[in-house]
């Protein structure tokens, strides 16, 4: 196993999210899977981190319990200096709204809002009064000044996942987790997709967790993290579509 | 392909168990009308036939038309050659008058609860008795009495003691020397209650001096009725006949399947209401269930399943729900009809027991309500399936196609015009009473089918509108009075168990945390109607006009009813307090103290000590009686009067003529019936009496005001004539000018006080007893449309659960960007609201236009103004909203219970 200084080091004013020992296991006895068998990783803040890994490694286990959305069994989870087992469920919803961003794969957006209103949900419900120029600046940055004001079934599917990363933006979260963002996508639109999330890291140092199959996809990232059988199972700085797909080729023999 | 069907029945056990709830109640309600009717007029056969068991023929007085109670009785002279007859084994006068009402120990007056207190003879020969003798011995003497046994015990009564009775001409003591049971062991008095007198005491007691109402008559064993019967009538005067037991049995069947007939006729058009509440429901959610469906059905199609299979399933689902329901609703029914029975009973009716009836023909009208709505309700959207290829399987969000809205719009247009125009024929057409309420009934439910395929159109934009912030504030503020209330119930529990009524605990334990929960759940969603939430819930309510519209069109029903019978309350008492407050000068107003004995008088004895009173000017008599004469070959409801002081006490509007002078034969008509039969002042009119007896009168009177005269009225010497009832049913006093009223009320009240049979009411009492009247009515009509509004609850609550169910992702992404339980719930309840103050609207607006239509159709003469009860109306649709807040915490609570990954992974 490859280990480097962002694994297993104690969690530090740069850290935006870390799992330490996480073990999640699901069913029990003849049944029992264990989704996640003590992971234990860092997300240094202002990084784009992929996680890749074959069907039933746990990515996606890990990314729903670093994002709040999912309990672990034993270890702890955190978003920035927040033990997010310490949480109860509205905290945790809380916690969800004002530091998480998603980006989902498909059914990202709420039917009866508009792009705009969707943009604007994690900061409506906060009933939080949104820094225009910020948000004016991100929908500038995902080319949606003319889609305002219509509805997600009016959009394409690009266009809709646009809306989302803007939403995920807006509230200017401590780390945005990306489930497979492009997996709905044609590679054009999903390159777009990528750019755009790309450039929030360089140009804002947003924090960015993307859960992805796609080597090229992993290429936009600064680092990626692989999973097997719910252990880390090493990672890659500074990745390449080519040195991915090399890598995942030793994956599932 | 069935067995698909059945477990995709039982797949979804809440959604089945809500879509069944609404036709069990229908079907529920159904059975129970039919079985109440049915068990009360096999009862009352039974009983009938006990109460003439011994009774072969009746010897009475001719009675052509008119009330049973206005037949005259027989010369006590034709009982002994009665008696004498070959054939006749045994012959007896019988005699029955009302009230006679006994004063328990104490001084109090013995009271029903409409049934009246009767006083009897008590039959000596056995044969004919209906009396089976208890306690004590039968009475004899003037001082003797008998009790019923129920009344004497309820009452204390206690033989050997001496109590006073108040009868028809005065008070008197008697002692208590017996006890009986009436007809059968089970003492079956119906809730009266009767007090038994020697024959000779009865006649004098009783006001029958020197006759009987009836001579009962058994005929000897073996002897032949019909030749006795033919014997008998050979002996009578022609005023007289005679009639066998069949003839009196029908006729008492008859009489008691009047009150029957009335009563299941309701129950059934309230049954009816619910059935047709319950379609919409039903229809809906079929509607919304196939909708969801529609990609399992297309997998249906794509694995080999034709078009015809498809349907047939959906179809052959309905067929389940509908026969699982009708069973269970059949069994909830008749358990239902009992509880209404026992209800009745409890309030003092003392119906005899019988065996619960449920008939065949009871089953059928289940079994159509309850298979036929369903499978009616499911055919179209079954139809719609046939629209769907095996390709709507792959997509994602595949839809059953709906109807165009053009054809929409004409359909529901063309049926709303039909309803509008039935309407219309119904109220001036001029029909008689069974088709007019036909067309009204047809009308009606034409309406609301025609205004539901209207209202998707309107559904959105007033969905968008009641969903503002600002109408949130109308339950943020009910929560806070509610609240308040609660408080305030909690507290006069408290208080009523210190003051040593340990029952008010319930008012606290119970009645004030429901009321908190009210409070809270109006107020949570009011709050929800601010924000992001309000929104959400605003375009959730708007997004599918179709359902919002159907939901809302249940709701709609109950409210358009209950609102429309306001109106036409509202327009009533607002037409009589008008008549009082214009039309009548009397100052007192004095009525039988029960209203529902019929043939309750108010003695001449107190009529005649109120004229005595120093501040009393002058008293008027009324008496009054359905179908009592006839005028050209039709019967007319008649009432009687004193003419001389009628204009001093009531002021009938007289175009024509004059009252004061009118003499005895004098007649006063209504201008309509005047100008029907072509009556002038003068006119002389053939006026044909019960009695077989025919009067030519002279119109001496035309006047418009019928409100409280009717149409026909004689004066009360010319009544004497005609009718056993000689006494007043109602009276007017009209005091002298400058008399103190506090000084006469305390007079007036004195005399009253011999008198409980009397109650006297001066001008703002009796107004305020003719309001309760109509309150009471409206009340009972509510209780009744409240049921209706239960369901339409229901299926706001199963519509909300579908609709949760079917945007569980978008729920879970809600979830997942940070909405918290209480956010989502707000936004569930705030849509439930806005549904339901739509379907408020939409049923206040059209109830308005009901009752306009149904005061319009009443006469001029009746209802003179249409009054519309606002304050009541907004009330409704606030109460209507508050209903949606309630149905929705079910499946907000659902909706917060969602687990978010799941959700967000749900498809």
């Amino acid at each position: 196993m490859t280990t480097s200084p962002t694994l297993n080091s104690p969690p530090t004013a740069d850290i935006a999210a870390a799992a330490v020992d996480a073990v999640k296991i699901y069913g029990r006895g003849d049944t029992e899977v264990r989704a996640l068998d003590g992971v234990s990783v860092q997300f240094p803040r202002g990084q784009f981190t992929a996680i890749m890994g074959p069907s039933g490694s746990g990515k996606s286990t890990l990314m729903h319990c670093l994002a709040g959305l999912d309990t672990l069994t034993s270890g702890h989870t955190l978003i920035g200096p927040v033990d997010l087992t310490t949480l109860d469920e509205k905290r945790l919803t809380l916690l969800r709204r004002d530091q998480v961003g998603f980006i989902f794969q498909a059914y990202n957006l709420v039917p009866t809002l508009n792009a705009l209103e969707n943009i604007r949900l994690p900061l409506d419900l906060a009933r939080r009064e949104p820094d225009q120029a910020w948000l004016d600046h991100v929908i500038d940055t995902v080319g949606l000044r003319q889609r305002l004001t219509h509805r997600p079934s009016e959009l394409s599917g690009g266009q809709q996942q646009r809306v989302a990363v803007a939403r995920a933006l807006a509230s200017r979260p401590a780390i945005i987790f990306a489930d497979e963002p492009t997996g709905n996508l044609d590679s054009r639109t999903g390159a777009e997709i990528l750019s755009f999330m790309r450039e929030a890291v360089e140009t804002y140092g947003q924090t960015i967790v993307m859960v992805t199959h796609d080597p090229n996809g992993a290429s936009y990232a600064d680092r990626v993290i692989f999973l097997a059988d719910g252990h880390v199972d090493g990672e890659m700085l500074e990745p390449t579509g080519q040195k991915v797909l090399d890598r995942m080729k030793g994956f599932g023999d | 392909m069935w067995k698909y069907t059945v477990k995709s029945l039982f797949d979804r056990k809440l959604r089945l168990s809500l879509t069944m709830l609404a036709i069990v109640l229908g079907v529920a309600f159904t059975v129970a009308s039919f079985v109440v009717a049915d068990s009360l007029r096999a009862t009352f056969g039974k009983l009938v036939n006990d109460i003439e068991a011994g009774v072969d023929l009746t010897v009475r007085s001719k009675l052509d038309f008119g009330e049973s109670t206005d037949r005259k009785p027989v010369d006590a002279k034709l009982l002994a050659p009665v008696q004498a007859v070959e054939g006749v084994k045994a012959a007896e006068g019988s005699i029955t008058n009302s009230p006679v009402i006994p004063l328990k120990a104490n001084g109090d007056d013995v009271t029903t609860t409409g049934a009246p207190l009767l006083g009897v003879n008590y039959p000596t020969d056995k044969n004919l008795s209906q009396v089976i003798p208890k306690d004590g011995r039968p009475p004899s003497g003037p001082t003797e009495f008998n009790l019923d046994i129920d009344s004497a015990k309820d009452n204390h009564f206690e033989v050997g003691q001496t109590y006073t009775l108040i009868g028809p001409k005065g008070r008197r003591q008697f002692t208590l020397v017996g006890t009986f049971a009436f007809v059968r062991e089970s003492n079956d008095t119906v809730g009266a209650v009767i007090s038994a007198f020697d024959t000779a005491t009865a006649q004098d007691f009783l006001d029958r001096a020197g006759v009987y109402d009836e001579i009962d008559i058994q005929v000897a064993d073996g002897a032949n009725v019909a030749q006795v019967q033919a014997r008998i009538g050979a002996t009578l005067p022609g005023t007289t006949e005679v009639v066998d037991k069949a003839v009196k049995v029908a006729e008492q069947r008859d009489d008691f399947n009047q009150f029957t007939d009335i009563f299941g006729t309701v129950l059934l058009v309230f049954a009816a209401v619910i059935v047709f509440v319950s379609a919409f429901i039903i229809n809906n959610t079929f509607q919304i269930v196939l909708g969801q469906r529609v990609r399992e059905l297309g997998l249906l199609r794509a694995l080999g399943a034709s078009s015809k299979q498809v349907r047939r399933s959906v179809l052959g689902e309905a067929f389940l729900i509908g026969l699982t329901a009708t069973v269970i609703g059949t069994l909830v029914g008749v358990v239902l009809g009992q509880v209404v029975q026992a209800a009745l009973n409890s309030t003092g009716f003392g119906l005899p027991d019988g065996p619960t009836q449920l008939r065949l023909r009871t089953v059928i009208a289940a079994a159509i309500v309850g298979i036929g709505i369903t499978m009616l309700s499911a055919l179209s959207p079954a139809l719609r399936t046939r629209k769907l290829s095996p390709i709507d399987a792959l997509q994602a969000d595949a839809r059953l196609a709906g109807a165009g809205l053009g054809r929409r719009i004409v359909i529901g247009s063309a049926v709303s015009a039909l309803g509008l125009l039935l309407l219309g024929l119904g109220l001036f057409g001029g029909f008689a009473t069974a088709p007019l309420l036909m067309c009204l009934a047809l009308g009606a439910l034409a309406a609301f089918i025609g205004v539901n395929l209207l209202s998707p159109l309107v559904a959105q934009p007033v969905a968008r509108t009641l969903g503002r912030a600002a109408f949130g504030w109308i339950f943020i503020v009910l929560g806070g009075l509610l609240a308040v209330a609660s408080v305030g119930i909690f507290i006069a529990g408290i208080a009523s168990v210190v003051d040593g009524k340990p029952a008010g605990i319930v008012l606290s334990v119970v009645f004030a945390p429901i009321v908190a929960g009210l409070a809270w759940l109006s107020f949570d969603g009011g709050r929800g109607a601010r924000g992001l939430t309000g929104r959400l819930g605003r375009e959730n309510a708007a997004r599918n006009p179709r359902r919002t519209a159907s939901t809302a069109a249940a709701l709609m029903i109950g409210l358009a009813l209950v609102s429309m019978a306001g109106v036409v309350g509202e327009s009533l008492k607002k037409s009589f307090l008008g008549t009082l407050d214009n039309a009548v000068e009397a100052d007192w107003f004095i009525r039988p103290a029960n209203n529902f004995d019929p043939s309750a008088s108010l003695p001449q004895e107190y009529t005649d000590k109120l004229r005595g009173l120093a501040e009393v000017d002058s008293v008027v008599g009324y008496r009054f009686s359905f179908k009592a004469i006839k005028v050209a070959g039709d019967e007319k409801d008649l009432n009687a009067t004193d003419y001389a002081q009628l204009s001093r006490h009531i002021d009938i509007d007289v175009v024509k003529g004059g009252t004061d002078t009118a003499p005895d034969d004098g007649l006063l008509v209504h201008e309509d019936s005047a100008k029907d039969n072509n009556f002038d002042i003068g006119s002389k009119v053939d006026v044909q009496f019960g009695d077989g007896q025919t009067e030519t009168l002279t119109v001496a009177a035309i006047y418009k005001d019928a409100t409280i005269m009717g149409n026909w009225v004689i004066s009360n010497a010319m009544w004497n004539k005609h009718f056993t009832r000689q006494q007043d049913q109602f009276i007017t006093l009209r005091l002298k000018d400058g008399t103190d009223p506090v000084a006469a009320k305390t007079d007036i009240e004195t005399v009253g006080k011999d008198y409980p049979q009397a109650k006297a009411e001066d001008r703002v009492q009796f107004k305020k007893t003719q309001q309760q009247q109509i309150d009471f009515v409206l009340r009972l009509i509510n209780i009744f449309l409240l049921l209706s509004i239960i369901i339409a609850f229901v299926g706001i609550v199963n519509t909300m659960s579908l609709s949760v169910f079917e945007r569980t992702r978008e729920l879970g992404l809600l979830r997942a960007v940070g909405t918290t339980r209480p956010q989502l719930g707000h936004m569930i309840k705030w849509e439930a609201a806005i549904v339901a103050l739509l379907g408020g609207l939409l049923g206040i607006v059209l109830g308005v236009l009901f009752g306009i239509a149904a005061v319009a159709a009443v006469p001029k003469s009746f209802i003179k103004t249409t009054s519309i009860p606002v304050g009541q109306l907004i009330i409704y649709v606030i109460f209507a909203g508050l209903a949606g807040l309630v149905a929705a915490w079910f499946p907000a609570r659902r909706a917060a219970k969602l687990n978010v990954l799941e959700a967000i992974s749900y498809s």
